[in-house]
Parts: structure tokens; C-alpha cells; sequence
């Protein structure tokens, strides 16, 4: 367990006898009822997730719109307050460096939410193109994050935020608002990475967290279904089709081919990635992320090879179980042309392993997020 | 986690389970069942004939891992739990008896020899 950075709650999930193991340079939990139980938290009730290794950043100042905008594939001067987008920071040349959930937070204050691995990268490459008058610090305001996920995870969290409940309820997707939880002030919004309506909560303390934490265990069985682990984590974001940084996507592939277009506004005049972009839009896409569905429970993992007849023409980046599909599913990328759904393929690992698919249009699971406007 | 008493088992996790008759039932412990977690794809790669000890006879798969389970002798495969393929969650609930994978005839003089009892094997848990 050497060089791994522990969870604040750490102590706890020793104590409810999470299974560990490491992600992203963090000790996490990786399970804690096996993970298919724990998919069924979050599909049919709400399961907590500790997701206090994400980096969470603050940039602030007179100028820290018009940075962040030109640094950002969102237009941020169409964001309210109170919202939340999801954006991609890209290099000059494309290649996307990391994608983020940005927060107005004021207009000369805005919080990013941005993946553990990548910390330091977005740290640097943005402390890299400062103008004077933008701060960029990490936030220590909120050591703990949390997320609450699942159909009923509104009303499992109505009772910890008495005399707020309609805020709560009102809470658009992709809203945010900052909630007394168990009297602390919480930043709380809309969000998630499961598929599911759902919250993440941002905590002051390990005190206000446990005291959270025991209280939705109490209450165990009816709204809440239980703690949940990194495993099915990975389960349900895959299933919902969201692409994982630095696994399905990274400085060498650009937004066009990941999929993530809907996360650029092209109608800005600028932003860092869009020249190149638009190069690459003119030229053609070589390849693009695609979904696969096994014919079997058989399992594809990242790295696996995507076979049409005798030739490789593709590859998987991440792979799961899909307790929705009762089937292998898998994400990767295939040659433009072969990347219509239902085409046959095998997907095959180095070794003798050979899993017969079909290509699949992406999410696998539809997203149950709550549409409500804002 | 429990160990079957009267089973023997393997340094790799699988149970064994000698009927009066000479013929060995094989499974894989409740250890080995946890470490691997919700089992999702279940193959058998001997469903019949013989194997050597070593051999992996059953490919298994968990929602996060992949592992095979190996001939702890050479045997003849008499038969195969042929409904494990549509309910690999039975060796994660009842890994001892539900969760059986493979009925062997022993083709060698003392099977039981390179086997732990179930005292031995609990000891060897508790140095995992």
C-alpha cells in the first residue's frame, strides 16, 4: 500500500470492511457487498459513493471568467449562476487533456471538479496560461467528496437537510447550491457519473461526513441501499456510455473522435484546441469511440484487440460486466467506417481468449438523470 | 470466510471432496470465491476425457477478474455442473455445494498426496 494517498474517511471503510485496492495513486474502496449487489443500490435505490480523490479546484479573480472561457470547450458566459457544465480542456494541437465539471460559483469564483490523475496536469497547464489578476488554488475548503446516487437518492437525502427540502427538490440537473447538511454548510449538486439521478456533496469535515454516513446506514433498506465501491462505479459509467479520462480517452485523442462533442461551443470565438479542431473536422475522422456488446456474459477488458474476419481494426479501452445487459459490454475505438452498430466482430486478448461481439451505438443503459430545467 | 471441513484442497483454491466410491467432486473455496467477487461467465474446458493434474479445467470470470481452476490430479471428467453456465452467482452463494464445477475419476495411486486437509488449509489462509 506503499505511495498510495488515503481517503479522510479512510478509517471508516476499514471499519464497514471495504475491500481496498488502488486508483488513480489513491487507496479506495473497491467494494464493500459485491459489486452486483451494490449495482443494485444505485439502479433501483441510491448507494454512497466516497469520491473525496477527485482534484477540486478553485479559480478566482476579475479576469477568471474570461480565463477559464478561453481555456474551456463550454461557453462559461452563457452559464448561470447556480449551474454546473461539463467542459474539456484541451492542448493546442486537440488532444484532450482532462474533462472537468465547472461551477459558477460567483462570477469572479468558479470550482472545478477534475479527474485525481490528472490533478497536477490541470493544475500546471492552467497555472501555465495565467494572466495576472486569476488565482489558482487547490480547494481545501472541501476535503470530502461524496456521491449520492440512485432513483431514490433525493429522498434519502431530504432528511439530512431539514427546513432546505424544496431547495433540494428544485435542484435542476447540473444545478448547484450550497445546503446545510446536519447544520454544516455543503456544496451540493446535481451530478453524477452513474447514470442516475443523483447527487455530489461536497464536506467540510470528517465529523459532519461520518455523522452522514451513519445516518444514511441507519436508514438502510428503504431509499438507501448501502456504500457502494470504485467496482461498480466502473460498472455504471460504462454502462451510461461516460467515457473515462485517461482510460477511454487522452492527449492523443481529440473530442471529435471521443464522442464528446456535445461538450464544445463552437459558436465561441475561441478556445484553447478549437484551430486545430476544426482542422481535423475538415480533413475527416479516422476513427471514433464505439460501443460493443458481447454475445456472451464473457467478459472484454481494456487492451483487447477488436477483429474483423483476420485483420485487427480496432481496440477496446474499458470493458465490464453489464448487469442491465446480462452481457459483456465494452467501449474502444473502430475505423470511421466500421463503426455503425451491428457490425460482427470478435474482440480477443493476447493470449487465446476470443469473444464474439457486435459494434453498439453508446449509452448501453439510458440515462435516468433528472431533465429538469433550470 | 468458512473452509468446508472433510473437503481437501489446493495451494490454488479449489475443493475436493472423496466419495466412498473413489470419484472426487471439485469446487473452489469460499476463499477463492470472495477474492474473485460476483462471478458473471462460467466455461468449462474439459467436460469429459482426461486431464492431467495442472490442467486448467474451468475458465471463470468475475465482474472484475478473470481465473481458471486447474485438475488437483490426473483424472477422467465423469461430469460437468452443467447448470453453473446460467448461474455463476451459485458459487459465490454456496461455493461448497451448489457451486460444484466437476465430478473426476482419479487416474493416480494417492490423489489426496500434494492435498491439504481443511485444518492445514485454514492455517495457510490466515499467512494470505
Amino acid at each position: 500500500m506503499s505511495g498510495l494517498r488515503t481517503l479522510p474517511l479512510q478509517p471508516l471503510h476499514a471499519q464497514l470492511g471495504a475491500r481496498m485496492g488502488p486508483f488513480a495513486g489513491w487507496q479506495v474502496p473497491i467494494s464493500y457487498e459485491g459489486i452486483l449487489k451494490e449495482w443494485e443500490h444505485v439502479r433501483f435505490a441510491s448507494g454512497l459513493f466516497d469520491i473525496s480523490h477527485m482534484g477540486r479546484i478553485l479559480v478566482s479573480g476579475e479576469g477568471a471568467l474570461a480565463f477559464l472561457n478561453a481555456m474551456l470547450t463550454r461557453n462559461l458566459y452563457t452559464l448561470p449562476k447556480g449551474k454546473v457544465a461539463y467542459a474539456l480542456l484541451l492542448e493546442e494541437e486537440g488532444g484532450i487533456l482532462d474533462d472537468v465539471t465547472v461551477y459558477r460559483i460567483e462570477d469572479t469564483l468558479w470550482f472545478l471538479c477534475v479527474n485525481a490523475a490528472h490533478e497536477e496536469v490541470v493544475f500546471q497547464h492552467l497555472r501555465s496560461f495565467v494572466p495576472s489578476g486569476v488565482r489558482i488554488e487547490r480547494n481545501e475548503e472541501y476535503p470530502i467528496q461524496l456521491a449520492l446516487q440512485g432513483p431514490t437518492a433525493e429522498e434519502a437525502l431530504l432528511p439530512f437537510c431539514k427546513g432546505q427540502e424544496s431547495t433540494l427538490r428544485g435542484l435542476p440537473y447540473y444545478g448547484w447550491a450550497k445546503l446545510s447538511l446536519m447544520g454544516t454548510a455543503t456544496l451540493v449538486s446535481r451530478t453524477g457519473y452513474t447514470g442516475e439521478d443523483g447527487f455530489e456533496l461536497y464536506l467540510k469535515d470528517q465529523a459532519q461526513a461520518e455523522g452522514f454516513v451513519d445516518g444514511l446506514l441507519r436508514a438502510k433498506g428503504r431509499a438507501f441501499g448501502g456504500l457502494c465501491g470504485f467496482g461498480v462505479r466502473d460498472v455504471l459509467r460504462l454502462e451510461a456510455g461516460y467515457a473515462l479520462a485517461g482510460t477511454d480517452f487522452d492527449r492523443q485523442t481529440t473530442p471529435l473522435e471521443a464522442g464528446l462533442e456535445f461538450a464544445m461551443h463552437w459558436e465561441k470565438p475561441y478556445f484553447i484546441g478549437k484551430e486545430a479542431l476544426i482542422v481535423r473536422k475538415q480533413e475527416g475522422l479516422k476513427e471514433r469511440r464505439t460501443g460493443f456488446i458481447a454475445t456472451t456474459s464473457r467478459v472484454p477488458r481494456e487492451g483487447y484487440q477488436v477483429h474483423l474476419e483476420s485483420s485487427s481494426v480496432g481496440r477496446v479501452t474499458s470493458g465490464t460486466y453489464s448487469p442491465f445487459r446480462r452481457s459483456g459490454v465494452a467501449m474502444g475505438y473502430m475505423p470511421t467506417h466500421l463503426s455503425n452498430p451491428g457490425l460482427d466482430v470478435l474482440l480477443t486478448d493476447a493470449m487465446r481468449l476470443v469473444i464474439p461481439a457486435k459494434t453498439s451505438s453508446l449509452p448501453f443503459y439510458p440515462p435516468q438523470t433528472k431533465r429538469k430545467k433550470g | 470466510m468458512q473452509v468446508e471441513p472433510g473437503r481437501f484442497y489446493t495451494s490454488d483454491h479449489e475443493w475436493v471432496a472423496f466419495a466412498d466410491d473413489g470419484t472426487a467432486t471439485v469446487g473452489i473455496s469460499d476463499y477463492a470465491q470472495g477474492k474473485l467477487g460476483d462471478l458473471v461467465y462460467i466455461e468449462f474446458l474439459a467436460r469429459s476425457g482426461h486431464v492431467s493434474r495442472g490442467d486448467a479445467v474451468v475458465s471463470l470470470e468475475s465482474v472484475k477478474a478473470v481465473a481458471e481452476a486447474y485438475a488437483p490430479f490426473d483424472a477422467e471428467v465423469l461430469a460437468v455442473n452443467e447448470e453453473l453456465p446460467q448461474t455463476p452467482g451459485w458459487v459465490n452463494e454456496d461455493p461448497y455445494h451448489k457451486g460444484w464445477m466437476l465430478k473426476l475419476r482419479p487416474l493416480c495411486q494417492d490423489p489426496k498426496a500434494g492435498l491439504m486437509d481443511a485444518n492445514d488449509y485454514e492455517v495457510s489462509l490466515k499467512g494470505l
